[in-house]
């Protein structure tokens, strides 16, 4: 059953390789044939060159980095903040009852709307993004760390406290673990938010950066330098959420559908 | 004269409803549990058998009447406790031998004696080889099996088990109470047990205690005195057995006739 299984998926990951190089030879004939127009949407050939280039002149990882950081930062704060906020309103009545309505209220704006402003505050350089890109993450997992202490199993809890466990012992040993799940949903969500963020904050206003570099080169019609950009995040994503499924299979061995 | 463990003194418990409506569940209890006793509550379904036993396990607390612990009242000074229900309360992140060990780690035990404890119980109970598996991949019987170790794990003085082996089959019953029996043998804890089979009270307690129809009072004793250490199988099939068998049944029926005319009115 498993290796027939396995045979399988084996021969459904050649079927997307195959149409993928399909759906790039097409590109490249339709557009070396001008049946579409090669001026907006460049060509495959030429986005591969202009890809190698990017890559040898240094340029893609000078770029990369910054937006790496950017969003990285922004990940990693939104995150922090998103857990401790979260599990805070969760388990305390009150504060829930304050800052909730507050914080729920505010998710209403766009917040991609207040990244002018976020510039204006912060400058042009990492700070507004790191701080645009953590806000969009804080959401996320704000939303699904509170929904993971509400959701906590209390029949569990109560089993813990009838073995003697003082508060800090329940909140150690059974809540925090059993929101594990839900914190790593709003993580998964929160990796593409981060690199969001982090992007339309350089569009807005920045002298460097993958979504500097789109800008520019939109604005200065090189679509191919567009493409390869555009190629770099798409990386950039794959490893993002790559790194996220290892960890999830650390840390969620112990759930049926994890095997 | 063995040592009282649990008294239950005069006990009265009203619940209330949401529809505004208040019911009397329990009625004047009066309820002696001595130490290292096996002791089991029966009754018609809905009688307060649950509610009694919660409230000795401090879970809740009585309108009137008082419960000691070993003659104190309260959480004061409070024993240990074990509390066996039929949901499954196992942490789903931990190992079985995790799960064994968690009473040990909130008190701060060493990590060597951690291990031999849990080592202990789960050979005990046929565990061993699944040491290392997370509770999703036992059936219900080990899982059953892992909860009642957990708890025996952090020696309580006394084990409350609400109807621990609802839900599972008759097979696994049968080798759960065999377990419980050679518990109880081993370890002599004091255990106050819930359920609604009668197989299982004659089979496992010193004591059966049935009670009335709702608002339960105290209907009658039974002293079982079956020979220790026991066996499931030779059990069932003595004289003593089945004569204790047909008693409470009869009793227990004209409570559940008495409890279905109350729920017609």
């Amino acid at each position: 059953m498993k290796t027939d299984d396995q045979g399988i998926r084996a021969h459904n990951k050649t079927l997307m390789v195959i149409m993928i190089v399909f759906a790039l030879i097409l590109w490249e004939v339709l557009a070396g044939l001008k049946i579409i127009n090669p001026f907006y949407s460049s060509r495959p050939s030429v986005i591969f060159l202009d890809f190698y280039q990017f890559l040898i002149s240094g340029d893609l990882s000078k770029h990369l980095m910054i937006t790496l950081k950017e969003a990285l930062a922004g990940l990693f704060l939104g995150t922090a903040a998103g857990i401790i906020v979260g599990a805070v309103l969760g388990r305390i009545r009150w504060v829930a009852d304050i800052f909730g309505p507050i914080i729920t209220a505010l998710y209403g704006i766009p917040k991609l709307a207040l990244a002018p402003i976020f510039i204006l505050w912060f400058g042009l350089g990492a700070e507004s993004k790191i701080f645009i890109s953590g806000l969009l993450v804080f959401y996320l997992v704000f939303f699904s760390t509170f929904e993971g202490i509400r959701s906590v199993n209390s029949d569990m809890v109560s089993a813990i406290k009838l073995m003697g466990a003082t508060r800090f012992q329940i909140y150690r040993s059974v809540i925090l673990p059993s929101c594990v799940p839900w914190i790593l949903t709003g993580i998964r969500g929160g990796i593409g938010a981060s690199l969001l963020g982090a992007i339309v904050g350089e569009y807005m206003g920045a002298s460097a950066g993958l979504g500097w570099m789109v800008q520019y080169a939109t604005t200065t019609y090189q679509v191919e330098r567009v493409m390869s950009c555009l190629l770099v995040l798409l990386f950039m994503g794959l490893v993002f959420n790559k790194g996220l499924s290892f960890c999830e299979g650390r840390l969620l061995k112990w759930r049926p559908d994890n095997r | 004269m063995q040592k009282t463990s649990i008294s239950v003194r005069n006990v009265s418990k009203i619940l209330a409803l949401k529809t505004n409506e208040n019911i009397s569940v329990l009625n004047h209890i009066h309820l002696n549990v001595l130490d290292q006793e096996f002791v089991t509550l029966v009754g018609p379904s809905g009688c307060g058998k649950s509610t009694l036993l919660s409230l000795m396990a401090g879970l809740s607390t009585a309108d009137s009447g008082e419960i000691r612990i070993h003659g104190q009242e309260g959480r004061q000074g409070q024993p240990v406790l074990g509390y066996i229900s039929q949901i499954d309360t196992l942490l789903p992140w931990r190992t079985v031998r995790g799960n064994v060990e968690i009473g040990l780690e909130l008190r701060g035990v060493s990590h060597q004696e951690k291990k031999s404890v849990s080592g202990r119980l789960i050979d005990q109970v046929g565990l061993s080889g699944f040491e290392n598996s997370y509770p999703f991949e036992l059936s219900g019987g080990m899982k059953k099996r892992a909860a009642v170790i957990r708890t025996l794990a952090y020696d309580p003085d006394i084990i409350f088990m609400d109807e621990p082996f609802v839900g599972l089959d008759v097979q696994t019953r049968d080798e759960l109470e065999e377990d419980i029996l050679k518990i109880w043998q081993d370890h002599r804890k004091t255990i106050v047990l819930v359920t609604h089979d009668l197989t299982e009270a004659i089979t496992l307690s010193d004591r059966v205690v049935l009670l009335t129809a709702r608002p339960a009072t105290i209907k009658s004793e039974y002293d079982i005195s079956l020979p220790r250490p026991r066996s499931v199988a030779e059990t069932r099939f003595s004289e003593r057995f089945i004569h204790l068998h047909r008693q409470i049944w009869q009793d227990l029926s004209t409570e559940v006739t008495r409890a279905g005319k109350g729920a017609d009115q």
